[in-house]
């Protein structure tokens, strides 16, 4: 499932124990409860090992990865749900929404692709600002489960949503590495936007032209209306301002 | 989303479109049977009488302390919140479905969907009354329904009649034309998704003002977790990332969310009718969302209202201002053409109810419009305030409880008298019934069920329609 794109950036800032040796104890004693098959993360008193605070929560959701890495699916998956359950249970929102995502990556690498969409979707449509950090890489993973399975609008939907986050926070190459996966699927649906906008970032700015130069006044309303605001969903507010001038036959 | 219901969150309201009628189930919600305590707590809030009942409305300005002592008292006696989580479920979801009637009865694309019913409804009378001419001349058969369906059966039935009744699925398709399923970008968004947008933000921002912070925050978890809350919310999330991704932090994008969702219920009908190069709906909203997102400076309302302008300036479509006066020109022909036909086809006293009430529904696009070009920003962001306050038209209102069914008409400015929403409503039951078939798992079966009684005993000549379904 490596072709799946995550983006390797956390928005906000690794929580820190108040008190290392306590909170490390506390967390070892999870750990230890979680390598037992038979203990459920959501039912136990997790109070019994100790005060659960942020940082545990952040350390189990890593260490749940680590074992999902090492092959112990049951081990990743009983962490993974201690580490979103710790959040829950204290109340840190952020810290859950950022696990949540980390749970999809472990479905992911599993490949139980339905699931990770399942808890993606709990962070794309949750309102609650807690969940504003892990929305670009819920977003981002959407569109890659979804262009796996070949649901082509959805992946794009979904890329396009994660893209308005980070139009001003990718590097070039980042993007480019992003869009060149997902160039295909606008070539499949034959959208001029999508493709205007791959081009221009993977260093083909005189297709992005050549794209737009389509545009005529014989062009209805309604086309040139939607190339228009496809084009500004997609940041190419230049390409989109020569549609309105080609369309007005002021080009 | 032709004769589909629009629901609340969970079901706790439902309006049907083809005869503007809103239900409050206060027996029975998601949650279950519902309490005495929580179904007296919504009357007294929504103004649900009886007639005779000697509760008094609350005074406008006591309004948020009683609704909170409620809730509160509610919380204390229930501590697992079930309680007072339904209270906030069934009076926002009562504002819910009251704005679904003003948004269908004050934008292009909801007037049309209330013509293009009342249009088929004018045909009621003659199918009636050709189905009992057809029964007198075979008394032994019954008619089976759906009608469409045993056509066949019904050999010399009128050619008129049986044209009307083999159009009938025709009317579900032109109802869905108005509102196109995109082609995937867009988030397969549709009018429907505008609509629900628009009520949901005027339920939340009920509970907001009236309840507090905390209840609001309880609803939009609740209303999240539904089975539905995709249509509810995708455009209110769509929206809010696209502001956050500019840099905006903070409330108050709901009321402009919603000015833009009914600009764009204006969109497709009004250009695709009168010059065939409109917008469609869903495309104009999300142009409308582009152009605001890219250009916006200050995050307030008129700055909004500004764009939107500007950017029809732009492409030569009709401001929300012009699209009114269009639309109203348009419904009042629509409705002088109505009487018209009722004329030269010399059944002027037959078709006199409908188009007396076609005309009323115009006469409210025209009220509604005029409160809201005043009144911008209470429309879209103090729902609530403008309701209370009575200057919006009524709406026809059942309310179940106790096992009883109260009828009436929610507060405002009276449209339509009870007795002539109670003959759409009838007129929508008897062609639903007939040409769809009884549904016993419709919201509105009651209605059904008095239509089916109703077609049953009718019987002018001493031959009553035996029906089989």
């Amino acid at each position: 499932m490596s072709n799946i794109y995550r983006m390797e950036v956390r928005s906000v800032p690794s929580p820190e124990p108040e008190d290392y040796d306590s909170e490390l104890s506390t967390l070892q004693l999870i750990i230890d409860a979680c390598s037992n098959a038979r203990f459920n993360p959501v039912d136990a008193d997790l109070e019994q090992f100790g005060k659960l605070t942020s940082w545990i929560s952040f350390r189990l959701s890593l260490v749940s990865l680590s074992a999902g890495q090492d092959g112990d699916g049951g081990l990743a998956t009983r962490l993974s749900l201690a580490s979103v359950e710790v959040a829950l249970r204290i109340g840190d929102l952020q810290q859950y929404f950022g696990n949540l995502l980390d749970q999809s990556q472990l479905l992911i690498n599993y490949g139980c692709l339905d699931e990770a969409i399942e808890v993606l979707l709990r962070v794309v449509n949750s309102l609650s600002p807690a969940a504003d950090h892990a929305r670009p890489n819920a977003h981002i993973s959407l569109a890659g489960i979804y262009r796996m399975q070949k649901r082509v609008h959805d992946a794009l939907y979904h890329l396009e949503r994660g893209l308005r986050y980070i139009h001003f926070s990718f590097t070039p190459g980042q993007r480019a590495l992003l869009l060149e996966q997902f160039m295909p699927l606008y070539g499949q649906v034959r959208d001029v936007a999508g493709l205007a906008h791959c081009a221009r970032h993977m260093g083909k700015p005189d297709i992005a032209k050549l794209a737009i130069e389509q545009v005529s006044p014989e062009w209805s309303r309604d086309e040139a209306i939607f190339l228009t605001s496809r084009l500004r969903a997609l940041d190419e507010h230049d390409l989109a301002d020569a549609v309105l001038a080609a369309w007005k036959g002021q080009a | 989303m032709s004769f589909s219901p629009l629901y609340s969150s969970s079901a706790f309201g439902v309006t049907t479109p083809d005869s503007l009628t809103l239900l409050i189930n206060l027996d029975n919600s998601i949650f279950g049977p519902t309490s005495p305590e929580v179904a007296a707590a919504v009357s007294h809030l929504c103004g649900f009488y009886e007639a005779g009942e000697k509760r008094k409305p609350i005074p406008a300005d006591d309004y948020h302390q009683v609704a909170r002592d409620y809730y509160e008292g509610l919380l204390r006696a229930d501590p697992s919140g079930v309680q007072s989580l339904s209270l906030l479920c069934y009076v926002s979801a009562y504002y819910h479905e009251l704005r679904h009637v003003h948004d269908l009865m004050s934008t292009a694309y909801g007037q049309t969907v209330l013509f293009t019913y009342l249009n088929y409804y004018q045909n009621m009378p003659a199918l009636v009354a050709e189905l009992t001419r057809w029964q007198e001349r075979y008394p032994t058969r019954s008619i089976k329904l759906p009608l469409g369906s045993h056509l066949s059966e019904m050999k010399d039935i009128d050619d008129d009649i049986r044209k009307l009744i083999l159009q009938f699925p025709k009317l579900h398709g032109t109802i869905d034309n108005l509102d196109p399923a995109g082609d995937g970008f867009h988030g397969r968004l549709t009018a429907r998704h505008l609509l629900e947008c628009s009520a949901t933000n005027a339920q939340t921002s009920l509970v907001s003002d009236v309840f507090g912070d905390e209840a609001h925050t309880r609803l939009i978890e609740f209303i999240s977790e539904g089975a539905a809350a995709q249509a509810y919310w995708q455009i209110n999330s769509d929206m809010l990332e696209a502001f956050y991704a500019k840099g905006f932090r903070g409330r108050g994008l709901g009321k402009l969310i919603s000015y833009l969702a009914w600009c764009a219920l204006f969109g497709g009908i009004q250009g695709g009718e009168q010059t065939g190069d409109g917008v469609s709906i869903v495309n104009f909203y999300h142009a409308l969302v582009e152009h605001v997102v890219h250009h916006i400076d200050v995050i307030d309302f008129e700055s909004v209202r500004s764009l939107v302008d500007g950017f029809c300036d732009a492409w030569g479509l009709q401001t929300p201002a012009g699209n009114v006066k269009a639309t109203r020109a348009d419904l009042e022909s629509r409705a002088q053409r109505m009487e018209k036909a009722w004329h030269d086809s010399g059944a002027s006293e037959i078709g006199a109810p409908l188009v007396a009430a076609y005309k009323k529904i115009v006469g409210a696009f025209v009220d509604i419009n005029e409160v809201i070009a005043e009144m911008p920003e209470q429309y879209f962001g103090n729902y609530f305030w403008l309701v209370s306050s009575g200057i919006l038209p009524s709406a026809h209102l059942f309310v179940k409880r106790e096992g009883k069914l109260l009828h009436g008409l929610s507060s405002g400015t009276e449209l339509l008298p009870v007795d002539t929403w109670d003959y759409i409503a009838h007129t929508a039951s008897v062609l639903t019934v007939l040409l769809d078939g009884p549904n016993q798992n419709s919201d509105f079966w009651f209605l059904q069920k008095d239509a089916l009684a109703n077609l049953e005993t009718y019987a002018p000549n001493g031959v009553s329609l035996k029906l089989e379904y």
